[in-house]
């Protein structure tokens, strides 16, 4: 049975970073790690938690430029396997009826791989909303800016 | 309340309204031609299809006992959009994670 091209709910993305499996499953749960490579340059992270075990809290606050704001992202993990596998539910752009703009259930799995950490990851969309579209394509920009602030604060850490 | 998108993803979450969009895709289609592939009954087929309807990714004739079906490419497209452009966010923020790591294992040392 095949289906459409493009038909679904999820987005599949494989890559591989150059790092090991620990360090890179670490960025992905670890609040201070979150809280720097999370949100594009021209935001800062004023609060971030994470609590990496099975039920566990995912709290990331972002403050941008106007009109972002602060964009608060909302999740918990629904099972955390160090370092092989991750499952997370994380929600965005709450409404003023507080219903979410978005929910998506993510699954992470990571492998050793020549040059590093191969990388698994499987999103289902559960919910999103129609206006979120181009806030989207905003924050993708945002994204893709390279990240002097981080080379800064890194070179601020060895002074 | 839910909006329209979220009806759109909701009706494609199902692998068999998957596949009778992928047929739809082809030309309007009978319901009796519909269920076909999948060996499902007439009433089954036509609970999917009523899904779909809702989602406005088909639109259905008028025709009292064959009420043939039609794919609705608008809303589909809308979806698929939406999806590419949902891949594109995570594919640029993971070219973020590229660049910290590299920095975290040249930089302070820890």
């Amino acid at each position: 049975m095949t289906s459409a091209p493009g038909v679904g709910t999820e987005v599949t993305i494989e890559r591989t970073f150059a790092a090991p499996r620990e360090l890179v499953f670490d960025c992905m749960t670890q609040a201070e790690h979150l809280a720097r490579w999370w949100g594009p340059h021209s935001f800062d992270v004023p609060f971030s938690e994470s609590d990496a075990r099975a039920g566990g809290k995912i709290r990331i606050d972002m403050r941008g430029p106007e009109p972002y704001g602060i964009n608060e992202v909302h999740g918990e993990f629904l099972e955390i396997d160090r370092p092989a596998r991750l499952v997370m539910v994380l929600r965005a752009f709450r409404g003023e009826d507080g219903s979410w703009g978005i929910e998506h259930v993510t699954t992470m799995e990571f492998t050793d791989a020549p040059g590093g950490t191969a990388m698994h990851m499987t999103t289902v969309v559960k919910q999103v909303s129609e206006e979120l579209l181009p806030a989207l394509a905003g924050m993708r920009e945002g994204w893709s800016q390279s990240f002097e602030k981080l080379e800064t604060y890194l070179g601020e850490l060895g002074d | 309340m839910t909006d329209a998108l979220s009806t759109t993803f909701a009706a494609l979450a199902d692998p068999t309204r998957r596949a009778i969009l992928a047929r739809l895709a082809l030309g309007e289609t009978s319901v009796g031609e519909l269920a076909r592939p999948f060996a499902m009954s007439g009433p089954a087929v036509t609970k999917h299809l009523k899904v779909l309807e809702r989602a406005g990714l088909i639109s259905r004739g008028r025709a009292a006992q064959q009420r043939p079906a039609r794919l609705e490419a608008a809303a589909l497209k809308a979806a698929t959009d939406w999806l590419a452009e949902y891949r594109r966010f995570w594919d640029a923020k993971f070219d973020g994670l590229d660049d910290y790591l590299k920095e975290l294992q040249q930089g302070d040392g820890k």
